[in-house]
């Protein structure tokens, strides 16, 4: 059951044995799990319930459905750098391009040193990736869903001898409708929309859509439930309270939204690390316009990544999105802007992501919104000119006439000779053009209060009933998409946090006389 | 409240206004002088005429931008406005010229605004990403741009939904294979 504004009348009061905030890869596979471990879950997201049907390649419908803040969000520092997140039932699953990496050897045996233990390393997550990766369709896309640009760039770089692999995403039977970052038109795309959130909903799940979860409820020192207000669909003005009491709360809002709820509270003082650690896998564009129709809007986006610099932290792909997107970053306006749109079709549009070197903070502001703070390092900024130089260099070996760069006085370049340019002099630090959508690790997970904010469980140190089940748990950064990661640890979570509930309910809608079960 | 829909639910008709029960909000109130301002900067930041444009193309855009608005935070919205002032009178801060971008020439007013984009500053770019980019954004996302642009959408991924469907009712085509490509290929290394 799906309730929504028309629902809350001038107030609501609700009761389940788990409250989870957020339905996005963390919040859905927690909720998804305790309901088919037969709790009762209520799930409260922020945002709308929009099926499948209902979208579509538009910017202007798309964004304020589906995107916080309708896309105006931003990480202060040097350079600044705009995010994206997810702001609907699903969460930033249903805007992702469906990545299913885990993490690499090398940053789960770091977890496992950093936390203490075998739990954390890549034999103890090892069958809840498995689980994670069965119930989201992890596979390689269909031959016929792939386009020409992710071709051209696999073939150009494979020319160069690098390292080119096929990602694994989630997904079943995906046409290459390009449209992810709008929600997939197809269904294709196995978001928690259309993977997790469905299983809870068969187990008789609840969520609540349009309330913004602005307090904890904290009685005797333990947390029960959830304060919030509905938000007014015309003014989006808070409007009616909504109040969920519960036996345990799982908070899974993101790494960004976690820690501003939990710190409204003063949590995370053993450690003082709530908020800190903030990672972000900060990337930037890169742009090539060929003198030919590539048509990148017609396949899948990211159908694999350039590996060759891994192990220096920088991974490359292609990475189209439709024009209402594309054009929101452009360095110039108008007949400007029209000379780049109007080769739509022959541009390629690629990203270097590089692995962070340091970390940020995350902040509850006085101006009552959470403020991420984050500077990238001189190592990164080194790491982010190589990876562009390299990038900008294969898109002209490839045969692209001009490169659009991402440096804010100089944007384009002509000719393999003006790469020259590129060097750290002449293009410092807040020159830089940078964006990400991986924000990651402000409420850290750790086996003692002294370095972590929550436990191996995934429950506040300081605030029992309290449980974090979203991508703030990561202690480091981990250089891929981290979608399959959350998962794997919220499922962990549920797991654990199931342990300790004992007491279940009859699972709603299932068949009569199954017994509820964790396996 | 509404029951959700079921695992395998119905496929998108790509369209604009989807029915899916959302209400959009209201766009956010400006007074003259913040409208006059704004209209000033779309007038530069877009494409002239002669480009595709329809008579109420300007109007669509100040009425989106307006209406996404509403969707950011409070203090988002009102550093918006401020940044419609600020870039307003720039050209007279900058010395670029002794009119506001609402009193210059189409040409001119883009040519003080892209050099803003342009600053050695981080927050003056940012301050040119947002307003620009939510201008931009709406304009290219219009039906009469992506035509002059070759780009159809809806077509596209109506027939993809299409095969889709068909695929999943056991239809065999060339390319149907679940597998590494590149690999198959001998490009992996």
């Amino acid at each position: 059951m799906i309730l929504d504004h028309r629902d809350y009348g001038r107030g609501g009061a609700f009761e389940a044995d788990v409250v989870v905030v957020g339905t996005g890869a963390g919040g859905a596979a927690a909720g998804a799990e305790l309901a088919e471990a037969g709790y009762d879950v209520l799930f409260v997201e922020e945002g709308g319930y929009h099926p499948t049907a209902s979208f579509t390649p538009y910017a202007t419908e798309s964004v304020p459905r589906l995107y916080r803040d309708a896309s105006a969000t931003i990480i202060l520092g040097n350079p600044p750098i705009p995010y994206v997140e997810g702001r609907c039932v699903g969460g930033s699953t249903v805007l992702n391009g469906g990545m299913t990496w885990r993490p690499p050897e090398a940053v789960l045996s770091d977890w496992q040193r950093i936390t203490g233990s075998a739990d954390m390393g890549a034999r103890g997550l090892e069958p809840l990736f498995e689980r994670v990766e069965d119930r989201i369709q992890s596979r390689p896309q269909l031959d016929l869903s792939v386009g020409t640009d992710n071709r051209m760039m696999a073939e150009g770089a494979r020319k160069k001898g690098w390292k080119v692999e096929v990602n694994r995403r989630n997904q079943e039977a995906c046409v290459g409708s390009n449209s992810c970052v709008f929600g997939c038109p197809t269904g294709a795309k196995q978001s928690t929309l259309v993977s997790y959130m469905p299983r809870a909903f068969a187990r008789g799940a609840r969520c609540l859509t349009e309330v913004r979860v602005e307090r904890l409820l904290v009685e005797g020192g333990r947390c029960v439930g959830v304060r919030g207000r509905a938000v007014d669909p015309r003014t989006r003005r808070p409007g009616a309270e909504v109040r969920v009491r519960a036996r345990a709360t799982v908070v899974a809002a993101g790494a960004v939204q976690t820690p501003y709820l939990l710190l409204a509270h003063r949590l995370g003082r053993p450690s003082g690390q709530l908020g800190r650690n903030f990672l972000c896998h900060p990337n930037a564009k890169v742009l090539g316009l060929y003198p030919f129709d590539v048509n990148a809007w017609q396949g899948v986006s990211q159908w694999s990544q350039i590996r060759e610099f891994r192990d220096e932290g920088i991974n490359m792909a292609e990475n189209m999105v439709p024009p209402g997107a594309l054009a929101a970053h452009l360095p110039r306006s108008g007949r400007g802007a029209w000379e780049i749109m109007r080769r739509y079709n022959q541009v390629m549009a690629t990203g270097v992501l590089v692995e962070d070197s340091s970390t940020g903070v995350v902040s509850r502001s006085a101006l009552g919104m959470a403020m991420p703070r984050y500077d990238i390092t001189a190592h990164d900024h080194r790491r982010f000119l190589k990876g562009v130089r390299l990038l900008a260099e294969l898109h002209f070996d490839m045969g692209a006439d001009s490169v659009m760069l991402p440096f804010a006085h100089f944007d384009m370049a002509r000719s393999p000779d003006e790469l020259r340019r590129i060097d750290e002099r002449s293009m410092p630090r807040e020159s830089l053009e940078l964006f990400t959508v991986h924000l990651m690790g402000t409420a850290r997970m750790g086996a003692r209060p002294e370095d972590s904010v929550v436990d191996l469980g995934g429950q506040v140190w300081d605030l029992p009933g309290c449980h974090v089940a979203d991508a703030s748990l990561f202690p480091t950064a981990i250089g891929v998409n981290p979608q399959v990661a959350i998962m794997a640890l919220a499922t962990r979570v549920a797991h654990r946090l199931a342990e300790g509930l004992g007491r279940r309910r009859p699972p709603r809608g299932a068949p009569e006389g199954e017994q509820p079960t964790l396996a | 409240m509404r029951e959700p829909r079921p695992p395998g639910e119905t496929a998108a008709t790509p369209v604009r206004h989807p029915t899916d029960g959302w209400v959009m909000a209201d766009p956010v109130p400006m007074r003259s002088s913040t409208l006059r301002a704004f209209r000033g900067l779309i007038r530069a930041f877009c494409p002239a005429p002669g480009e595709p444009v329809e008579a109420d193309l300007t109007a669509r855009v100040e009425l989106h931008v307006r209406r996404i608005l509403a969707y950011m935070p409070a203090m988002t919205v009102l550093g918006f406005k401020l940044a419609i002032h600020l870039l307003d009178w720039s050209p007279l801060w900058r010395g670029a010229a002794w009119r506001r971008v609402q009193h210059l020439d189409r040409e001119a007013a883009g040519r003080v605004l892209d050099g803003m984009g342009a600053s050695r500053f981080p927050l003056v770019r940012l301050v040119m990403l947002g307003v620009r980019g939510s201008v931009l954004s709406t304009w290219f996302d219009q039906d009469e741009v992506h035509r002059a642009m070759g780009y159809a959408p809806a077509p596209f991924i109506a027939a993809r939904i299409a095969l889709r469907r068909r695929l999943l009712e056991g239809e065999r085509t060339p390319g149907t294979e679940d597998g590494d490509a590149l690999a198959a290929e001998g490009g992996a290394a």
